[in-house]
Order: structure tokens, then C-alpha cells, then sequence
């Protein structure tokens, strides 16, 4: 009944929650924090996903570039929608827990600026991909906006080790190691890794959705002519 | 027999053809520079009478939005001129490489661009009450031109991959605006550190590393990819 | 900033209310659509034959 992205779709949304339940629940306090930390263990894994769309859509633009012609754009759209929603929950759990933290729901500091830069152009992807008749050019045109998209996240990962901002340092990936506990960084990368899949899930059923509806219009179209 | 000229001449050709255009109507020229004087006459409105010590500030801020919304205008009539005369579909059958085609435009936008920010800058300065040496100063000028290169670099591309665009006149400020962000940011960021300090310490230079970063990708991404945008088919 | 007095209980909840309407309501939202999409397909392909 189910295919395998649906399939993976739902076991997936269920780890989730089984992890949030354990953020919520099993993992010990901060000592910096306390309980309001925990918002780290859906604000990280988001953005991770929101960077993972990214280059999912990098790579489907560049496969549609090399042959524009013969090329659609349903995997570029699925992977901007998915995107979208990810960045939007990156920004607003980050403000959320900016918040109590900084003192402020949000600052233009590097990472920041860059996050909600991100979310600007996958909705302007979705504009342009409304705005240009389907064709090459909507292809070209869409697919050198989602290279310019997958150019900002790698800025994005980079500007907090390249500047001193407001953001907290990198906890996970830098020299010297992590500066997290060990449940509480074993919980983190087995949330980041679900949500990725959460949003690789995500995006492969949305493709199928879109093509569904294409080939629905392409039929009905055809009844009418 | 004739002989294909080369990249540059080819540029060069193209860049002496559109600045011709803009002599002649002179409106073109005219428009950006009309723009932001009202820009900057609209900030005197809008914001009170500020105190001596953050006029220089209030001074790089509004030359920075006055030059960015000038730009903007610039920017998306890039290819009007080639839209209106089926140059395009020309050009595909000319030997024009299309490369030398987006250089030369990105040249063409960067002359006319220099000559708004300079003007801005300098009206900024009467309106704010400022001295004129800033007009002189290298960090002043190098920040303004780092500020042009990278607003010409993204604008240039995005007028050329909305140039299909139904409502292109929407679409162009929609994608632009977002996109040339980190370019003011980081530029008003400089340029109010070194008028502050006249320093050139660490922060100073992470602002301005991160402009020249900026600019270099949206740059490289123009002459890259700018090219197959206007060689497409309708 | 963070102290003792600040109750994180809102804006933790605040955070994954969120979160869950982004996840499972998106989800949800797709695998009602794509129903929604065979049944009309189902119906389409009758109707052909």
C-alpha cells in the first residue's frame, strides 16, 4: 500500500517523536541553560535538514542544466518547498530560544542574517518558478537561482568559525572535539540524522506528488482537447 | 572573409554599444541618479536631526540604501534595450560569445554605477553635513566600489535569469533585495567601524573579508552561469 | 538573559509546537494530498476505460 519514500516517511516521523520524547525527558540539564537547552535537540537537526534540502536542490540543478531541454523541475521544487518549511523552523525555534538566552528574539549577526537570507531565496525560487512559462528557460533560469541557494549554506555553516558573533560556537564539528556530554551529543546526532531523513523523506514524496498532478493535468488536458 | 572578433573585443564592442544607448536616451543615465536624490531627500524627511557623533553613521547608511534602491532601478533594465530589439535571438546566430555579452553588461552596469555612488555619496555628504575629505578617503572609495562590485555582480545575474519573467518589473526586486543583504550589511558594517576608529583591527577586517567574499562568488557566478540564461530558448 | 526565575516550560513548548506543525503537519499534508491525488487518478483512469 505504502511505496518507500511514504513508507520511510512515516517510520522516520515516528523516531522523531520517540527523540523528542527522550529530549524532553531522558537527557540530563545543562548546567549553562538548564531545561530551555533542550531546544537544541529540534533547532540544529532543523537546520541540518534545511541545509540538506539545499543540496538536494544544488544537485538536481545541476542535473537539470545539463540537458534544460528535457529536464523538469519537480525534484528542484520538492526539494525548495521541503527547504522553505525547514528554514522557517530553524529561524523561528532559534528566536524562540535566542530569546531567554540572548536576551533578544533576534540580531543581525552573521549566521543569522544568512539563515533568513536562505529562506528569502527558496521563496524566490518558488516565485520565479511561478513567474517563467514551463520551458529551458524556466529550468535555466530556476536551476542557476538553486546553485546560488547551495553557494549561501556552506557560508551559512562557516560564518560562526570565521567570525565572532552573538551565535554559540560550533559544538559538534570542531578541533579539540565537542563540548557536549556524551547522551547529549549521541541524542543530537541521532536527531540530526532523523531529521535529514525526515527531510529527504519528505522531499521524495513530494516529487511524487508533483508529478502525479502533472500527469493529472497532462490527462485532463487531453480529455478536453 | 570575415573575421570573428575576439572575447574582449566582442565585450568591448558591446559595452561601447550600450553606453551609447544611454547617451542617447539620456533618461537612463538620468533616472538612478533622479532616484536616489530623492532616496536621500526622503530620509531628511523621515529621520529627525541627529547628533554630531552619528552623522557620519546615519551618512553611510543612507548613501548605502540610496545607492542600492538607484541600483535597483539600473539594474533591472539591464537588457531592455536587447529585449525590445529580438537582440537575443540575434545574438544566438551571431559568433558572440555570450560570456563576453555578460561581461560587457556587467562592465556597462558598473560604469553607470560608479558615477550614481559618487554623486550619491557626495549629495550624502552636503545633506549630512559631513567633510568632503571622506569623498577622498581610500577606505571610503574601496568600500563603496566593493559595495557597486558585488550589487552589479548579483543584479546583472538576476536580470538575466528574470528576463522571461512574467512581471519581471516584481520579480527582479523580490530576488535582488534578499541577495544584496549581506553585501550592505557587511559594507555598512565597515564603513561605520572605520569612521568610528580609523582603525584597521580584526573586526574591521572580518566585515570586509566577508564583502570581498561575497562579492567574489556573486562575480564568478554571473560569468559562469549569467551566459546560459541569455543563450536560452524562449 | 537566563537565570533561575526564567520558565523555560513556554518557550520550550512554544519550540516544538512548532516543530510538529512543521513535521507532522507537513507530512500529514503530503500523504493526504498524494490520496487525494490516486483517488482523482483512479477515477480519471475509469472513466478513460
Amino acid at each position: 500500500m505504502f511505496d518507500k519514500p511514504r513508507l520511510s516517511l512515516v517510520a522516520t516521523i515516528i523516531a522523531m517523536i520517540v527523540q523528542w520524547l527522550l529530549a524532553w525527558f531522558w537527557v540530563p540539564v545543562d548546567d549553562a541553560q538548564g531545561d530551555v537547552y533542550r531546544i537544541i535537540y529540534l533547532h540544529v537537526p532543523a537546520a541540518f535538514a534545511a541545509f540538506t534540502s539545499a543540496f538536494v536542490l544544488a544537485v538536481a540543478s545541476i542535473l537539470a542544466l545539463r540537458s534544460p531541454n528535457s529536464s523538469k523541475l519537480d525534484l528542484s521544487k520538492a526539494a525548495t518547498e521541503v527547504g522553505l518549511v525547514f528554514t522557517i523552523l530553524t529561524l523561528a525555534t532559534g528566536s524562540i530560544w535566542g530569546k531567554p538566552t540572548w536576551g533578544t528574539w533576534w540580531t543581525w549577526d552573521a549566521r543569522l542574517t544568512t539563515t533568513f537570507l536562505l529562506a528569502l531565496m527558496y521563496g524566490g525560487w518558488l516565485l520565479l518558478h511561478n513567474a517563467i512559462p514551463e520551458g529551458p528557460s524556466r529550468v535555466r533560469s530556476c536551476s542557476i537561482l538553486g546553485l546560488m541557494i547551495a553557494v549561501d549554506v556552506p557560508i551559512i555553516y562557516k560564518s560562526v568559525t570565521w567570525w565572532r558573533t552573538l551565535h554559540q560556537p560550533q559544538t559538534i564539528l570542531r578541533s579539540g572535539g565537542s563540548t557536549m556530554d556524551g547522551d547529549m551529543l549521541a541524542l543530537l546526532l541521532s536527531g540530526i540524522a532523523i531529521m535529514v531523513i525526515v527531510c529527504l523523506s519528505m522531499i521524495f514524496v513530494r516529487r511524487q506528488n508533483i508529478r502525479l498532478q502533472e500527469s493529472l493535468e497532462e490527462k485532463s488536458l487531453r480529455g478536453v482537447v | 572573409m570575415s573575421h570573428d572578433p575576439s572575447s574582449l573585443q566582442s565585450t568591448l564592442i558591446i559595452l561601447r554599444h550600450s553606453l551609447r544607448i544611454d547617451i542617447a536616451a539620456k533618461e537612463r543615465l538620468i533616472t538612478p541618479v533622479f532616484f536616489a536624490a530623492i532616496i536621500l531627500l526622503l530620509f531628511s524627511f523621515a529621520i529627525p536631526e541627529q547628533p554630531p557623533e552619528i552623522r557620519s553613521r546615519m551618512m553611510v547608511a543612507e548613501s548605502l540604501l540610496a545607492i542600492f534602491f538607484a541600483m535597483q532601478i539600473a539594474l533591472s533594465r539591464t537588457f531592455e534595450a536587447e529585449r525590445q530589439d529580438k537582440v537575443f535571438e540575434h545574438l544566438r546566430l551571431s559568433p558572440v560569445d555570450s560570456t563576453a555579452f555578460i561581461l560587457a553588461k556587467l562592465l556597462h552596469v558598473l560604469l553607470v554605477g560608479s558615477g550614481v555612488s559618487f554623486f550619491t555619496l557626495l549629495l550624502s555628504l552636503i545633506l549630512q553635513g559631513q567633510d568632503f575629505s571622506l569623498v577622498t578617503d581610500p577606505v571610503v572609495l574601496g568600500g563603496c566600489l566593493l559595495t557597486l562590485l558585488g550589487l552589479t555582480g548579483i543584479g546583472v545575474l538576476l536580470a538575466a535569469i528574470t528576463l522571461r519573467a512574467d512581471g519581471q518589473q516584481i520579480i527582479f526586486p523580490l530576488l535582488y533585495f534578499p541577495l544584496s543583504i549581506p553585501v550592505l550589511l557587511c559594507a555598512s558594517e565597515a564603513l561605520i567601524q572605520w569612521l568610528d576608529t580609523h582603525k584597521w583591527d580584526d573586526t574591521m577586517r572580518g566585515w570586509a573579508t566577508m564583502l570581498i567574499a561575497f562579492d567574489a562568488i556573486y562575480l564568478t557566478m554571473t560569468l559562469l552561469l549569467g551566459s546560459e540564461s541569455v543563450d536560452t530558448d524562449p | 538573559m537566563y537565570g533561575p526565575q526564567t520558565d523555560p516550560t513556554p518557550y520550550i513548548a512554544a519550540a516544538y509546537v512548532i516543530g510538529a506543525l512543521c513535521t507532522i503537519g507537513y507530512s500529514y499534508w503530503l500523504l493526504a494530498s498524494r490520496r487525494r491525488l490516486e483517488r482523482y487518478l483512479d477515477a480519471m483512469n475509469k472513466k478513460d476505460h
